[in-house]
């Protein structure tokens, strides 16, 4: 319990500081409004439409190969520093792992999935 | 070097490999296929792939129950039964796919490789000793099903079912992980049994040193490493269970949250509103399949969940105990499901709305097995109703799927009508399947509900011998089952009336599919052979519950001259009182 302490300090200061910043901001600054300060901002332009579009497919396609080497290589690390230990026995299971996300990965080719157009 | 992976945990894992190697195999002769050319011979495939799968889990029966994959998974009687069950089910569903969407202009591999990955996932799930496998296995087994709803790109409605589906299997995974995590925290542990271990021993710990009892545990098998405590220091590492007051609500609130989002997944009131939208909008055959393999699979884990994890009396029977939520889900689900499932004109809604009824109908049996002293073997009735209710399930879907021609689903009851005279065989099987789903004699429907009922009779008279607290209301749970299953016959009866006794509206093909007619016909005998024969199902059923490894009875310890310690159980009831 006594370990939690720590955060719990670190949450209320960093509360205490952000709040005593905005009320001396509030108490001390000056204050003139105008109507294109009341505007919403947003990289300096005007905002216009909704920001709900349509995405390509096209963009899902790309993260899904992307999650794809992102997880073959999360675990592909760790076993390539330890494979002298693992051995022969090691090997053969990291190149299951491989072979199933190399099926992924050709299924995904041949269905067209990395190509742009 | 005990990192390795011995043959007996291949062996064991043997279904789930076959069932991803043919998935793979599928997807590739997909991609390596020209566009635009046949892929119903997938279905053959797919169903030689979960035959080998059933096959080899056959094969193993002859093993005997243990742990496996370094205490992370079981091959015991109950995976290899269950196995068996998915596996018939995805076979099914896989013959009585192909036809169907050629008709509908969907006529792709992925459909074959998605069904064999999510039974792959079943077969894990249910086989599962951790709950890390577990929820690997259960995503493994959803995520397939979320794409499979929405597998009609062309179709709104299977558009919407699919993101209904997703985004409710998505909550109650959510769910489950959180339970999971709050479970984990106050026990120290992940490995089923070991929970369930710890927390009866926790219970009686008062005058029982703990790491007598942990030595203890360690001397039952291969617990040792994965029990909750730590290895090196021999520390305890769950909180005070017996003394302990911060930790209970935290272990309540985590059994509540993993209970939830399984009977989410089985769709139990008040848990079913995803339900008949998902199994009406998705394509008939992959609604066989959502509700046939994957409601059986998710009773059987919520079996091996409550048996291994959550048997202690305390959690069942106690002021928060899980048996009075099973009570309720009962009740509400029988008196929804059949009430509503009434109105319907749907046909395929009507079978999604009575599948909610025959979840309440199983979990009666889930409450007696877990009423009073507590009979796991009671479980085996649960494990009996879910294959009659595959069975009939599956052809019932089937049927719907094998009428269907391009741009017209079949789907209403009057649609139906007349068709009784116009295919013989089809009228017969449909009014089997009607009959065993309302437990009409001699069907195998007819045994599952009374097996199920029988289980709540016994659990009653062992509660009234043994003095508990509202053992008539678990009477009066079998008596409303009963008459609800009577309100049942009426829309059941409904579709044999239109089959036979109305006139036709309108033309009605069946497409006329080999396969099809296959799928259908193993159904429907098997629906009328275990129910003139149940014998060997009632043997296999009870097998599975019996050998289910790991399964907390309440007594564990043994002394060191062998005499068992006093029933754990019984010492708990009276230390409550």
């Amino acid at each position: 319990m006594i370990d939690y302490v720590a955060i719990l300090m670190l949450g209320l200061v960093g509360v205490a500081m952000c709040a005593t910043v905005v009320a001396l901001s509030v108490l001390f600054g000056p204050r003139n409004p105008s109507r294109w300060k009341g505007t919403a901002y947003e990289s300096g332009s005007e905002p216009f439409g909704d920001a709900r579009i349509r995405l390509d497919v096209k963009y899902y396609m790309i993260a899904i190969s992307f999650i794809m080497f992102d997880v073959e290589a999360v675990f592909l690390l760790p076993w390539a520093v330890v494979a002298k230990d693992y051995g022969a026995y090691g090997f053969v299971v990291a190149m299951v792992f491989v072979t199933i996300l190399v099926v992924g990965l050709v299924y995904e080719w041949q269905k067209g999935g990395l190509e742009w157009d | 070097m005990s990192s390795l992976i011995t043959p007996i945990d291949i062996a064991s894992t043997l279904p789930f490999i076959v069932l991803c190697l043919f998935g793979m195999v599928v997807l590739l002769l997909e991609v390596f296929q020209r566009q635009g050319q046949s892929r119903s011979y997938l279905a053959y495939v797919s169903a030689v792939g979960f035959a080998t799968a059933a096959f080899s889990a056959w094969l193993l029966m002859g093993v005997e129950g243990q742990l496996v994959f370094h205490d992370m998974n079981y091959i015991d009687g109950f995976s290899k039964v269950t196995a068996l069950l998915m596996c018939t089910a995805g076979a099914v569903t896989c013959l009585i796919a192909p036809r169907y969407l050629a008709e509908l202009n969907a006529d792709r591999g992925e459909f074959y490789a998605l069904i064999l990955f999510s039974a792959g996932g079943m077969i894990m799930m249910v086989s599962a000793a951790d709950f890390i496998v577990f929820f690997m296995a259960l995503e493994l087994m959803s995520i397939a099903v979320y794409a499979l709803a929405a597998y009609v790109r062309s179709s709104r409605v299977a558009a919407e079912a699919g993101f209904k589906y997703f985004l409710m299997g998505a909550f109650a995974s959510a769910i489950m992980l959180y339970g999971i995590a709050l479970v984990y925290g106050a026990t120290g542990t992940t490995n089923l049994a070991a929970i369930g271990q710890l927390l009866s021993y926790g219970a009686a710990s008062g005058s029982v040193d703990p790491a007598l009892l942990l030595s203890k545990v360690s001397e039952q098998g291969a617990l040792a490493g994965a029990a909750g405590y730590d290895t090196t220091t021999g520390d305890l590492l769950m909180l005070n269970y017996g003394s302990g007051t911060a930790n209970m609500p935290l272990l309540y609130l985590g059994i509540t949250l993993v209970i939830v989002s399984a009977v989410f997944k089985v769709g139990a009131v008040p848990f079913h509103m995803w339900l008949p939208d998902a199994y009406s909008g998705a394509p008939s055959p992959v609604g066989a399949f959502m509700a046939s393999a994957v409601k059986a699979a998710a009773f059987a884990s919520l079996l091996r969940l409550l048996a291994l994890a959550f048997f202690d009396y305390e959690l069942r029977m106690g002021p928060m105990g899980w048996v009075q939520v099973t009570f309720f889900l009962a009740l509400l689900s029988m008196a929804i499901g059949n009430l509503v499932a009434i109105a319907q004109t749907s046909v395929k809604r009507m079978l999604a709305y009575s599948s909610i009824a025959h979840t309440g109908y199983m979990l009666v049996a889930i409450t007696a097995m877990g009423y009073g002293v507590g009979d796991l073997d009671l479980g085996a009735s649960v494990v009996f109703y879910l294959f009659a209710y595959v069975f009939g399930t599956v052809g019932a879907f089937g049927i719907l799927a094998y009428l269907t021609r391009s741009r017209y689903y079949v789907e209403r009851f009057s649609d139906l009508n007349g068709l009784g005279y116009r295919y013989p065989a089809l009228g017969v099987a449909m009014t089997l399947f009607m009959l065993s789903s309302a437990g009409i004699p001699p069907t195998a429907g007819f045994i599952a509900k009374f097996q199920v009922f029988k289980a709540a009779v016994i659990a009653y008279g062992a509660g009234v011998e043994a003095g508990e607290p509202g053992a008539l209301l678990l009477l009066a749970l079998v008596v409303s089952g009963i008459l609800f299953s009577v309100v049942g016959v009426y829309y059941y009866l409904k579709v044999i009336v239109h089959l036979y006794m109305r006139d036709p509206v309108r033309e009605v093909t069946a497409s006329d599919s080999g396969p099809a007619r296959v799928g259908i016909s193993v159904c429907a005998i098997a629906t009328l052979v275990i129910g003139l024969f149940p014998g060997p199902l009632l043997n296999l059923s009870e097998q599975a519950m019996s050998q289910m490894e790991g399964r907390h009875d309440g007594v564990y310890v043994q002394y060191e001259d062998g005499a068992p310690i006093e029933d754990l159980q019984r010492l708990m009831r009276e230390g409550s009182r």
